[in-house]
């Protein structure tokens, strides 16, 4: 068989691939016979031969992958390669090319030679067994014939899940080909791709005609897992080349009677439940930069997730954050890449949050992690086991950190070196906060299909319109206030409004700070924060509500499970008397145990531990003072030294994010809204008892209502817990795209409340080990 | 105040300190004094005269006195209030004025107290007009009632402290780290912005700054004028860079030092304007002197601190003493000679092979024992009886290495030669490993590389058992040794490559067995491998 084709820029294309499973469906069906186990196997021991060249499948990115996969010593590329071909090195050099040649030799020899080696071993086809999991899909499509006999073999039962549910593209290769950055490769690979559907299409118009009619209602394999990629790729694509080929393909299959259901707006291809989609950015968008970052998310899984496209609400913030996304899991970094998956699915574990950890645990596959791991963290090595306990402290309550936390780790038979450490923290803080965008957006699932009509019927009717109209009017009062431009032309929208105003500005103020210009004052004066702090955790509307629980919720859907037709009576009553029709609550009910689902206990070790009030009072641990220790100053230099390249675009990010505004508060424009932001992220700051000596935590009180507080806790704090009704009762009248920034400012503060206090504890214990 | 003490803070977890405790070092050079403040500390003063030094941090805020007999606490400010705790401190720098300590607390106040007061608080002022956190601040070296505080908030304002107001606002745009008055002009004043820029101001001028130019990547922490020349300006920030500026000529500095952490404070060194000392936010615990004009080694460096440094001055009096303050809650005051020199232990010598197995090597003679004069002078200064003149002047003479780097090759035989030859008849598997190094000796030998057999057969001895088999020796024998012709044969055709490529490792089971021998020879136990000490 001919060498992969590899291009000489070092970008894999996947233009063998097809060749490839299709020899192997001619030639090698015995090989198909094997259990997939043990391909997992030989995958497994292939992949130390094969560490030093990275796979041809994989994507640019995945090229930067350390190859200290599992706990391999550093020395792991270099070995391997004298390993397995020291005679074949040696001759290289003899044959006195001169370098430009040796590494184009290199790189399209390797392949051969090794597989040389490998057919003398084992006739097989040599690129089939590199890759498993891709690798199987690809073998699955292939061979529909052996269907039966693949599906009697005991797969890893996560694996399989993971293929039926189709979370990304990533694992299927065939229309992986369309995604290539350069216009000719993209369109050679487009006309592969539907080269093969039209086979299909082919062979299943023949089978029709052969078999009975009731075989032609079952569309075959192939476009039963398909149908939904070309869907996407024909309707839901910013890449016109391709989508104009794939709507005719749709075209043609539909008038073949195999249906492509063709995605509409509001139906099947809204992001979250929580808000319809028109405030987002379209997919075909035409403005630059947007189309671009659209362009790249396709590139990367053929999908523009939904987590991305709520992002897209704020374009330039969303470029920065995946450019740190990117460099934190992709480029390279002390941690081998698959483990900076697994890190990830651990973090997002701890709030429960599927929707991140099937995505991390698709991205895992793909980039060749081990499948047994997926298990539960038991089947993980003992270093990253020594992780849960960090992890969930840090995710819950990082104030309680210690040095004896990073000492366990750093040192034993698994130790963590001090750059790893940075790493896996870097990546926890992303993941815990990603999971407040997650939860508190209402982002759905991936891929698939929801009646979002449905959701949506009763949104209008949760709204108390003319309440929160009035509490934006005063918080914007109070930001013209703050900010000195104070207009009188500005105010007045309704009467009503306008007295209800006055009566409570005029008791807001009664207790604002008194500045104190005396020219002899005593230190009495100073107000002391103490009573706010009190106020803050008082607050009886933190308690959260019974059915704001997780048993609840648990217990609910097993209810659902159990009685489908006797619900009615049992259901307490409370939150679902308002939804009119059975069908509606099946879906609320449905995107409830998709988000919510039991299942992620297998990645966390103490699963009851959660967020508790940050007490000022307590003994057993004290206030981070951001004079102390900040980001600016502290955690910035910290990941410069260890991980670098991260500070500067985490920085950027925190930068970007605090500074963003479109000076506007709900209609009311060209305000100075920075005191209610900088209010947000201080109030998200002061949950987790990091404490800026010179904010005045008065204004959280002053510029925050109850219930926006409640939801920016619940995001910030359990975001597992956030229910729509919060974010359409968000205290004040707002934008949704508005509240997507709240809602990311919220999240954006806790990263970096978390870094600091994740890299202090390091740099303290580093100190201590230093002055022993 | 409910009886909530704020200011508690992280790390101090298991510290045992014992406040006020004074350690004093009598050495041949001087004393050095160490007193625990009792937390940690963000920066330090010296009162006009000297003799009194101030320093605070968030949960400190004393006086100490400095004397013959090392420090001593002469005020103790501390109270659970967070107007005392301390940012920036700065001791008004006029005899005048030798009252008046100005702090930026943590809180964005500036506070001016009067240590002649009778009041116990000894408060004489605060202005509460910055909304964020005073980074810095600076007191006037001519006006005595001018003070300036730079700000989190973006803001310089400029306080007479006779009025209750702030009297002018300087707009930077930017976080302020660092403000400091031009020693030279009476109304200059630069500011390092977290945006990378130094700006300088006048104080007649609020509207706009007279000069404005980037000097680092990312934020400026420290910045302080050249205490001689009117033009030059030395930042450091958090690009680990110290920079100094010529300010006619902005577009590069006129030296750079790359140190290994960010730089928070830099502090000219009276005595020589070419030395500047340089202390870290994080991981590095010393301070460093740096010599402009040799950028790549400190020329001194202080230990002592367990924690990062917070604040440095030289003392006024003494000027070769260096009082440093720190996160440890120490407050240091050693002399100079005291410091490490390290280029006394740094190695001057590096050898490196080229692939064309030349040789290049430098190594230069430098002066290793310059702390040690200063230190013998210092002594001898000390002893005599005169002691009047006691300050010294330290004088590090900087003699500019040129290092040259020298080649050697072997003109003998060319390279790829031998290295095709060994490349073709070494032999590493296939054998004991005494043979295999009996055999690779006999190779070199053949080549005329005498120094590389020896170096086998050392080897083969360091790998011989105690009681070598008889059978290495006849293997020895039995190897094929190479054929001269066969060294230039240099495979041109890619099939003869491949061939031979496959016929000498896979087909040869026999070399893979021979292989995992190998493998198992080197894991005989340490205490039947005699090792002979080369």
């Amino acid at each position: 068989m001919k060498p992969g084709n590899i291009n000489t820029d070092g970008q894999a294309i996947n233009k063998n691939l097809n060749i490839s499973s299709d020899d192997a469906l001619s030639v090698t069906p015995d090989w198909l016979k094997n259990s997939l186990i043990n391909q997992y196997e030989d995958h497994k021991s292939q992949q130390n031969r094969d560490d030093g060249s990275p796979s041809p499948h994989s994507p640019k990115w995945a090229r930067f992958e350390d190859p200290t996969d599992t706990t391999l010593p550093s020395t792991a590329p270099m070995s391997s390669m004298l390993g397995t071909s020291p005679n074949w090195m040696k001759d290289n050099i003899f044959t006195g090319r001169d370098d430009a040649e040796y590494n184009v030799y290199n790189d399209q020899d390797e392949e051969s030679q090794l597989n040389k080696y490998k057919n003398k071993q084992r006739k097989s086809n040599s690129s089939a067994t590199r890759n498993t999991p891709r690798q199987q899909h690809e073998d699955d499509l292939s061979s529909e014939d052996s269907d039966s006999e693949l599906s009697n073999v005991t797969t890893p039962q996560l694996y399989s899940q993971e293929i039926d549910e189709g979370v990304t593209l990533s694992e299927s290769h065939l229309f992986r080909q369309c995604l290539h950055p350069n216009v000719e490769k993209r369109k050679q690979g487009v006309t592969n791709v539907i080269d093969v559907i039209k086979t299909h299409l082919t062979e299943y118009i023949k089978n029709a005609k052969q078999e009975s009619q009731e075989d032609l209602l079952q569309p075959n394999r192939f476009f039963n897992r398909y149908r939904s990629i070309i869907a996407r790729f024909a309707y839901d694509c910013p890449f016109e080349d391709i989508s104009t080929r794939f709507q005719e393909v749709a075209a043609l299959l539909i008038k073949n009677g195999i249906s492509i259901q063709k995605p509409t707006l509001g139906y099947l291809n809204s992001p979250s439940w929580f808000f319809k989609p028109t405030s987002l950015e379209t997919i075909n968008n035409k403005q630059p930069g947007a189309k671009t970052l659209f362009c790249e998310f396709f590139l990367e899984n053929g999908i523009v997730a939904n987590h991305s496209r709520v992002l897209m609400a704020y374009p330039q913030f969303a470029e920065v954050f995946f450019n740190s996304y990117h460099f934190i899991m992709r480029n390279i970094g002390p941690l081998p890449i698959t483990w900076r998956n697994y890190i990830g699915i651990m973090a997002a574990s701890r709030h429960n949050c599927h929707y991140i950890v099937r995505r991390q645990e698709a991205e895992f596959l793909s980039n060749g992690g081990d499948p047994t791991w997926l298990k539960g963290i038991k089947y993980a090595p003992h270093k990253i086991q020594n992780l849960l306990k960090y992890n969930q402290v840090l995710a819950h309550q990082p104030w309680t950190l210690t040095e004896q936390h990073v000492e366990v780790l750093c040192k034993g038979a698994d130790a963590w070196s001090i750059a790893e450490l940075v790493h896996a923290v870097v990546i926890m803080c992303h993941f815990h906060s990603m999971s407040g965008f997650v939860y508190g957006n209402g982002i759905l699932p991936d891929n698939e299909p929801t009646n979002i009509d449905l959701l949506m019927q009763d949104i209008d009717k949760l709204k108390k319109t003319v309440a929160l109209e009035g509490e934006s009017l005063k918080v914007v009062e109070t930001l013209h206030k703050i900010s000195g431009d104070y207009e009188e032309e500005n105010t007045c929208l309704d009467p009503i409004i306008e007295q209800t105003r006055e009566s409570s500005l005029s008791s807001q103020f009664s207790h604002k700070r008194i500045k104190s210009h005396d020219t002899c004052p005593s230190a009495q004066t100073f107000i002391p924060p103490s009573g706010v702090f009190a106020n803050l955790n008082n607050y009886d509307c933190f308690v959260p509500p019974p059915y704001a629980s997780m048993t609840y919720w648990n217990n609910l859907s097993q209810q659902v499970n159990t009685s489908s037709d006797s619900t009615q009576q049992t259901r307490p009553e409370g939150l679902f008397q308002q939804l009119k029709s059975q069908q509606q609550k099946q879906s609320q009910q449905n995107v409830r145990r998709q988000q919510q689902q039991p299942g992620l206990e297998r990645y966390v070790a103490d699963a009851h531990l959660s967020y508790t009030d940050f007490d000022v009072r307590s003994k057993d641990y004290n206030l981070l003072s951001a004079q102390e220790y900040n980001w600016k100053d502290h955690a910035f230099t910290m990941l410069n030294r260890f991980y670098n390249g991260s500070a500067d675009l985490l920085d950027m990010e925190f930068d970007l994010i605090y500074n963003l505004t479109e000076k506007k508060f709900n209609k009311v424009t060209n305000i100075d809204t920075s005191a209610f932001r900088s209010a947000i992220w201080f109030y998200v700051h002061r949950l987790y008892g990091m404490m800026h000596d010179d904010f005045n935590y008065e204004s959280t009180n002053l510029l925050l209502n109850i219930n926006l507080k409640k939801y920016i806790k619940t995001v910030t704090c359990y975001p597992e817990r956030t229910r729509r009704e919060q974010w359409i009762d968000m205290g004040f009248s707002l934008r949704n795209k508005e509240k997507i920034h709240l809602n990311m400012l919220c999240v954006e503060a806790r990263k970096q409340m978390e870094l600091c206090y994740g890299l202090q504890v390091i740099n303290a214990y580093m100190t201590r080990q230093y002055s022993h | 105040m409910n009886g909530i003490d704020l200011t508690n803070d992280r790390g101090d977890h298991g510290n045992t300190v014992v406040e006020n405790s004074v350690t004093n070092i009598r050495t041949d050079v001087g004393l050095i004094s160490t007193i625990q403040a009792g937390n940690s500390l963000n920066a330090v003063s010296s009162s006009p005269d000297g003799t009194s030094i101030a320093a605070g941090g968030r949960k400190v805020y004393k006086i100490f006195k400095l004397g013959e007999e090392g420090f001593s606490v002469q005020i103790n400010f501390r109270k659970k209030n967070m107007n005392y705790g301390v940012v920036d401190l700065k001791w008004h720098p006029k005899y005048d004025c030798a009252h008046l300590i100005a702090t930026a607390p943590t809180n964005g106040k500036v506070v001016i107290w009067n240590i002649n007061s009778r009041s116990s608080g000894k408060l004489e002022k605060q202005y509460d007009q910055h909304t964020r956190t005073v980074n810095s601040i600076d007191w006037s070296p001519k006006d005595d009632a001018i003070l300036l505080s730079g700000s989190q908030d973006g803001t310089i304002k400029l306080w007479d402290i006779r009025q209750p107001q702030c009297a002018k606002t300087f707009a930077c745009n930017s976080e302020v780290r660092s403000v400091k008055f031009s020693p030279h002009y009476n109304t200059v004043f630069s500011a390092g912005v977290e945006t990378g820029d130094v700006q300088i101001w006048d104080i007649r001028q609020e509207s706009r700054c007279k000069r404005i130019f980037p000097a680092h990547n990312g934020l400026i922490l420290t910045v302080d004028w050249h205490p001689m020349s009117k033009n030059h300006i030395a930042t450091g920030g958090r690009d680990r860079v110290i920079k100094l500026w010529d300010m006619n000529t902005v577009s590069r500095p006129v030296n750079q030092v790359q140190t290994i952490a960010s730089v928070t404070q830099l502090l000219f060194r009276p005595e020589n304007p070419n030395h500047l000392v340089s202390c870290a936010n994080i991981m590095d615990h010393n301070v460093h002197l740096w010599d402009l004009t040799s950028p790549y080694v400190p020329l001194l460096t202080f230990e002592g601190h367990v924690n990062i440094v917070t604040g440095m001055l030289w003392h006024k009096n003494s000027p070769d003493i260096l009082v440093t303050c720190g996160k440890d809650g120490k407050l240091m005051s050693q002399p100079i000679s005291n410091a490490k020199y390290p280029k006394q232990k740094m190695p001057v010598t590096a050898v490196s092979f080229n692939p064309c197995s030349e040789l290049a090597f430098v190594s230069e003679d430098i002066d290793r024992n310059q702390q040690e004069r200063n230190k013998a002078q210092q002594k001898s200064l000390l002893s005599s009886p005169v002691k009047s003149q006691q300050s010294t002047k330290f004088n590090f003479v900087e003699t500019p290495i040129n290092g040259v780097v020298k080649i050697a090759s072997n003109t003998v035989h060319s390279y790829s030669e031998d290295f095709v030859y060994f490349a073709k008849n070494y032999k590493f598997f296939g054998g004991t490993p005494v043979a295999l190094c009996a055999h690779n000796m006999k190779v070199a030998d053949i080549r005329g590389t005498k120094d590389l057999a020896r170096m086998w057969s050392l080897l083969g001895h360091v790998l011989t058992p105690p009681n070598p088999p008889s059978e290495v020796v006849s293997k020895i024998n039995t190897l094929p040794l190479p054929q001269e012709d066969e060294v230039h044969r240099i495979p041109d055709d890619e099939d003869v490559f491949l061939s031979s490529y496959e016929d000498n490792v896979f087909d040869d089971q026999k070399s893979y067995e021979d292989d995992i021998q190998f493998l198992q020879c080197q894991q005989v136990p340490p205490e039947r491998v005699p090792i002979h000490l080369l």
